[in-house]
């Protein structure tokens, strides 16, 4: 095996500012932003994949002002690093380090940096002029850079408006004609524009063309146009993101009717930058990672009044280079730590036989990690089997709610290929156009109190009349929560029936599937999970969705496999499909029997209040109904075994404390969602079965011995892997910098036009997850930042034959933004993927010999 | 003596708090309830009490202590969980005490100097928490404008008292005795407290400091426009004598106030970030309520001040759920029904107004500026009938959209109503034409907006445009405010 991708960043083009940059080329740096209703979560170093791990962190670093490696206090605080091996690290890196600066004790510099620096401490007020003096020498200035922050200012406040979807009750006019066009428009009306009328009229319709055309009115020389066109794109990273995944999505609503892309982004900033007044400058202040460095620096060398601050420059750089050597050494250790001991774990397992006999019922996860721990307590209440899998059960559709909305549940890697209706169960048929009526109308009220607000002349007694209710309301909210929620819900019941909705399967012209996709899809899926054989007499397909108040962040708690959405109706909707007869015929002749007394439920997992909802059940006789009681009964056991597994994770003392925290509208941790990922594991269950992974590990089904033309173990690596992948590094990211890459704090969150959050008054797009998602307090971490190691029990030689056929797998693992473990079962030993290609033999039999 | 308990109960729990943290949390909520059944108590059972350390408690005093002890109980309730693990939680806490009890005492006072204290220290209180991260240099910008416009109007209202007290040696507002006041010192003391009500209550041309606040922290913001921002009232209302002398104060405020609903308004229209929609909102609502203290109806205003208060903090409060939240669309009447529903709106309109004048205790005499009141609820009214109409004009809705209507009415009525009766006082002025004409702006309004398919438009090029330009660019916040780089926010 070969390592394809080299060492491309010799001299890194992002960094060193190529020139002639191409727009596409410049534009692929930026990683797309979801907004927050479809949350998706990826890499948003994602522009910088094809480059190693550790040079991508540099230049994000570089590019972004970013911290994009650990803290110290975060590897300090969970290092179980002796100091004698801290010092062995220091040593290892000492030879990488610039000799420049002799008369620093790096090894002594670093260990004291490990020891002591904290990233968490209060910058001192005021600003230091050694520090601004210093990075002035770094000589990352241009004339543009100093406007970048005046620009930001008013781009901000004409993105909101026109990516608006339903904020303003009085929408920005002229958006039909695209960003561009419209802010050349209303510009000519503005203080900036007005002045400037002519000028603007001059300008070519065309926005690129405009683009190069503005680019020579102002400052610039034109072989620094790549530069300043890179750093006017990364001027905004959140919102530029946001462009870019809006002008990809071709069936977007608000896209088709308001277009924006990038090009025509860059075109209103230089616009802008061109309008501002030349006297409008402002040296950026240094990120505040330089300033805490600075600091820490300030403290440890002591410098005097006449130190030069050139030379402290040269220093403070070097300072930081050894520090994100250090962070990546220490990182790597930290993340070996995990893998060794899981992979002990792992083995110990592997010689487990397990039962044959048939289970009462099989239930099939979504591969989510908060599916793990449940898992284990449904295991636990009864003759349950359960198994992992990608939480949209292979359907690629899109579907219409009751009310019309298009929803596409399915993994962003994928366009959906099937439209769907929404339909109900026989014995609801009737009540679906009740369900309809009502919720219509309960809309059409609630629209009515909007109208109210909306208006010039009717909010200002609107607001006395619906004082008091709101006065109650709010502090009901608080004080009893789930009492509220009750009444809520049977309010609504009030109003429409409480149906299940599903996706309707059934082939009706263009909607629906026709029969041998769903009889492909039955049988992929039931492979995938390797469910082919011994079916129990019931199988439960359980999607899962989140269940918060008051929560911007919803959707990123709901099913990324499923788009942000919940898994409920795939789950469901694969059910009704192998409750078909002729689908059963179908893969009886593909070699899967299904016995006649098995039934297929869908089903859907609250990862919130951990309570499990069967879905759309058909009409059943006196025995299943039994065996349905029963499960309903030991999925309740498993609800409060798990709330109970859970509730030390919050520092609450008993489950019930969960269930409030799924009704609280002023609660910042409803639930850890995907905090603690660092693992993915392909195997059978009986190898993870008895393991407690504390809901840290993704877990697939799969069972080498059954793919025997490795499709499914291809599958797995090339979906569900990448897709971890995404969630894993969003969550590290967002741990590492919770400022560059998370959203920063709740507590000052903004929405704006309902698709993003801003900080306070305005701010960047702040994509990413908040600080409370990934931290236990201001001061305490939950998250562990670990990039994801996928453990997979097969013979080596398959898993090489994939990588070899497949780029993304290479540039993921040779770049090491995951790691990749086999287990094998045929040599009886693990081993690791190393970045140049080679396998470095993990377990040795003294290990073993230790564990026994 | 028993509203020195209030201010007993909050004490005690600013004390548990500064001994035992976190740990105290619990029992802080409690003392706030007990402070907030002791308002209660006291409103209805000894509502009259002598003058004690100078606070007077009276109806009006009880009713103030109630609202914002249960003001404080809403924003406490709420950041027990929203800013559970904030490394500034402990003073978060010891503020939104401190500030509950000098807005207290700023409420309740009859001595002039205690007065100007609770104003200022609530004041003080609000900018630290503003910039409760001191680190985020954006929201220390927010907390400096806050400071200069509120710092003035504390400035200014100590002005007011100790003129006063030079000329006639009087520290209560109950006393105040203007007979002997020259002239040019009664429009000196009138003037600076009508620039310390508008500064407080953010009326334009003094609103900047308000549009630029959504720094602060969720629950600070709810503290903010449920209450301090509301202060200007209760200035006009403490010194209402001194502008009884004279009448012009009236005309300015109308006029200020009138502007300032319109302004905002307007504004909040063209919003596109769910808090500055709010604060827009707010500062039109604070231009209706100053205005309606121009009308001389200072316990309408109180009304509206109190509604209002807990109206805004839920919306603030609930900001986070704008996301799964639908479009926020104004009415626009179009098609062949459009008439009759419009006519059947005004008609239910009507009779809401009636319903209005009814339970408000059908005060006042037709030449009384309350009666515009009347016309701002009979159109609310029809406004509500004609929007749950208008989707689906059948008899069905017709009953819901006239019960909704008349029922909203009818609760506007209690609570303008209930307050009135807490605070008995008449100065409605005399009707006159130009105030028939301001309405006639409202009403205007409120017609365009309802028919504006009908308005000629040229493809989005009408003079509506330069006007969406200008409302967004006049309703945006100081520079110094934004977080133009993103790194700049302190994690």
């Amino acid at each position: 095996m070969t390592r394809k991708h080299t060492n491309q960043a010799e001299s890194n083009p992002w960094v060193d500012f190529k020139t002639n940059v191409s727009l596409p080329e410049l534009m692929s740096l930026i990683a797309p932003v979801w907004p927050l209703s479809g949350a998706v979560a990826c890499n948003p170093l994602q522009g910088l994949e094809d480059y190693s791990f550790a040079e991508a962190t540099q230049m994000g670093q570089r590019l972004l002002g970013a911290r994009t490696l650990p803290a110290m206090w975060h590897l300090r605080s969970s290092s179980d690093l002796t100091d004698d091996q801290v010092r062995a690290i220091i040593q290892e890196i000492g030879g990488d380090l610039p000799q420049a600066d002799t008369d620093v004790d790096w090894e002594d510099l670093l260990y004291r940096m490990y020891q002591t620096f904290d990233e968490r401490h209060d910058l001192p007020a005021g600003s230091s002029d050694l520090l601004a003096e210093a990075v002035t020498s770094w000589k990352q200035d241009a004339p543009w850079t100093h406007r970048l922050e005046a620009v930001n200012e008013q781009v901000i406040q004409w993105l909101g408006a026109f990516l608006d979807e339903g904020q303003a009750a009085w929408g920005m006019p002229l958006r039909r004609e695209g960003f561009y066009a419209a802010l050349r428009a209303l510009l000519r009306h503005d203080k900036l524009g007005r002045k400037n009328k002519s000028w603007l009229e001059g300008l070519a319709d065309d926005p690129e063309k405009a683009l190069y055309q503005i680019l020579q009115d102002i400052p610039v020389d034109p072989d620094q146009y790549g530069r300043c066109l890179r750093d006017q794109l990364l001027a905004l990273p959140g919102w530029a993101g946001f462009i870019k995944w809006r002008s990809e999505q071709l069936d977007y609503g608000p896209q088709q009717k308001y277009p924006i892309n990038l090009t025509e982004y860059l075109t209103v900033r230089v616009l802008i930058d061109h309008l501002l007044p030349k006297g409008i400058t402002k040296k950026a202040s240094p990120n505040r990672a330089v300033q805490q460095l600075h600091h820490w620096l300030t403290g440890y060398l002591q410098p005097s009044s006449t130190t030069d601050a050139e030379q402290w420059g040269t220093l403070l750089w070097n300072v930081q280079f050894a520090q994100s050597a250090l962070s990546l050494k220490l990182l790597e250790a930290w993340e070996s730590g995990f893998r060794q001991k899981l992979t002990l774990d792992l083995e110990a397992s592997a010689k487990k036989e397990t039962g044959i006999s048939r289970p009462d019922a099989q239930m099939a996860f979504c591969i989510d990690v908060r599916s793990e721990p449940f898992r284990q307590q449904v295991e636990r209440t009864g003759n349950y089997e359960t198994l992992g899998f990608a939480g949209f059960f292979g359907l690629p559709i899109a579907y219409k709610t009751a009310l019309g909305e298009r929803i596409k549940s399915l993994p962003v890697l994928l366009q959906p290929a099937h439209e769907l209706e929404t339909t109900t169960t026989a014995a609801c048929s009737h009540q679906l156009e009740s369900y309809r009526e009502g919720r219509t109308l309960l809309n059409e009220l609630k629209a009515a109190y909007k109208s109210l607000k909306y208006n010039l002349a009717t909010p200002f007694a609107a607001v006395e009349a619906l004082g008091l209710p709101a006065a109650l309301i709010t502090i009901g909210r608080s004080l009893i929560p789930r009492q509220l929620t009750k009444w809520r819900t049977g309010g609504r019941k009030w109003f429409y029936p409480d149906i299940d909705l599903v996706p309707d399967i059934k082939q009706q012209h263009d909607l629906g599937i026709p029969m041998k996709n769903q009889i492909a899809y039955a049988g992929n899926a039931l492979r995938m999970m390797g469910l082919t054989t011994n079916f129990a007499p019931l199988v439960v397909f359980c999607g899962h969705g989140s269940q918060t108040e008051n929560n911007p962040y919803a959707a990123a708690l709901d099913c990324g496999a499923c788009g942000g959405r919940h898994g409920g109706p795939n789950a469901a909707a694969l059910a009704r499909i192998l409750n078909q007869s002729t689908v059963r015929d179908e893969l009886r002749e593909a070699g899967i029997d299904i016995p006649e007394d098995t039934i297929f439920i869908g089903a859907q997992h609250n990862t919130t209040t951990d309570a499990v909802s069967l879905l759309d059940l058909p009409e059943l006789d006196a025995g299943k109904e039994a065996q349905i009681a029963q499960l309903r009964k030991d999925l309740e056991r498993a609800q409060r075994g798990n709330l109970d597994y859970r509730a030390p994770q919050f520092d609450a003392k008993a489950g019930k404390d969960l269930l409030r925290r799924s009704a609280d509208w002023s609660e910042v941790r409803p639930e850890w969602g995907l905090a603690g990922n660092a693992g993915f594991i392909a195997a059978p269950r009986h190898l993870t079965a008895n393991l407690d992974l504390k809901g840290r590990c993704f877990l697939h089904s799969y069972d080498w011995e059954q793919d025997l033309e490795n499709t499914s173990l291809e599958t797995i690596l090339t979906a569900p892997l990448v897709v971890a992948q995404w969630i894993n590094n969003q969550y590290y990211f967002s741990t590492v910098d919770p400022v560059a890459f998370g959203s920063g704090n709740k507590i000052t969150h903004n929405v704006v036009g309902k698709v993003g959050v801003m900080q306070g008054n305005g701010s960047d797009l702040m994509h990413g997850l908040p600080m409370q998602s990934v931290q236990r307090s201001d001061q305490e971490l939950y998250h562990q930042p670990l990039r994801l190691t996928a453990f997979v029990y097969t013979p080596r030689e398959r898993v090489e034959a994939l990588v070899d056929k497949h780029e993304v797998l290479q540039k993921l693992l040779y770049n090491e933004w995951i790691f990749l473990q086999v287990q094998d079962p045929t040599r009886g030993e693990s081993y690791l993927l190393r970045a140049d290609g080679t396998w470095e033999t993990v377990t040795s039999k003294s290990e073993e010999a230790v564990l026994a | 003596m028993l509203y020195l308990f209030l201010f007993g109960c909050l004490a005690s729990g600013l004390l548990g708090l500064s001994l035992f943290g976190l740990r105290a949390l619990k029992a802080t909520l409690v003392l706030t309830s007990v402070a907030f059944l002791l308002s209660l108590i006291g409103g209805i059972w000894f509502p009259e009490g002598s003058l004690v350390l100078g606070i007077r408690p009276d109806p009006t005093t009880w009713l103030l202590g109630s609202v914002i002890t249960f003001i404080s109980l809403i924003v406490q309730s709420y950041a027990r969980r929203h800013l559970a693990g904030n490394r500034r939680e402990v003073l978060f806490w010891q503020i939104i005490l401190g500030l509950t009890m000098s807005l207290l005492l700023f409420a309740a006072s009859d001595h002039m100097l205690l007065t100007v204290t609770g104003l200022f220290l609530s004041n003080a209180f609000l900018i630290r928490l503003i910039a409760l991260n001191p680190q985020w240099g954006a929201a220390r910008a927010s907390a400096r404008l806050a400071g200069y416009h509120l710092g003035g109007a504390t400035l200014l209202l100590l002005l007011v008292v100790l003129l006063n007290y030079g000329q006639s040696d009087q520290w209560y507002w109950s006393n105040l005795t203007l007979s002997d006041t020259p002239v040019w010192l009664m429009r000196i003391l009138v003037v600076a407290l009508l620039l310390a009500a508008c500064l407080q209550s953010a009326i334009f041309p003094f609103h900047r400091w308000l549009i630029g606040s959504a720094n602060a922290p969720t629950p600070v913001s709810a503290f903010m426009h449920a209450g301090l921002v509301n202060g200007g009232a209760l200035i006009l209302f403490k010194g209402h004598t001194l502008l009884l002398t004279q009448e012009w104060s009236f005309t300015w405020l109308i006029l200020l106030g009138g502007l300032t609903a319109l302004v905002g308004t307007t504004w909040m229209l063209a919003q596109s970030d769910v808090k500055r929609t709010l604060t827009c909102s707010t500062m039109g609502q604070m231009g209706f309520m100053i205005m309606q203290c121009g009308l001389g109806l200072f316990p309408a205003a109180i009304a509206h001040m109190i509604w209002h208060g807990f109206f805004k903090a839920s919306l603030f409060l609930s900001a986070g759920s704008t996301v799964k939240a639908a479009r926020n669309r104004s009415l626009s009447l179009k098609g062949p029904k459009a008439l009759p529903v419009f006519a059947f709106g005004l008609i239910l309109g009507t009779v809401g107004a009636g319903i209005f004048w009814l339970l408000t205790g059908a005060p006042m005499p037709i030449y009384s500026t309350y009666n515009l009141l009347l016309v701002f609820c009979g159109i609310t009214c029809a406004h509500a009938v004609m929007t749950i109409l208008h989707t689906k004009p059948t008899l069905g809705r017709a009953l819901l959209a006239g019960a909704f209507g008349l029922a909203g009415a009818a609760v506007y009525g209690l609570a303008v109503g209930w307050v009135e009766h807490h605070i008995p006082m008449d100065l409605g002025r005399p009707l006159a034409t130009w105030h028939l004409a301001l309405l006639g702006l409202f009403v205007l309004g409120w017609l365009l907006m309802l028919f504006r398919s009908y308005l000629p438009s040229g493809a989005g090029r009408s003079w509506l445009t330069p006007l969406y330009v200008r409302a967004l660019g006049a309703s945006r916040p100081a520079s110094t405010t934004w977080t133009t780089q993103r790194t700049q926010f302190p994690s």
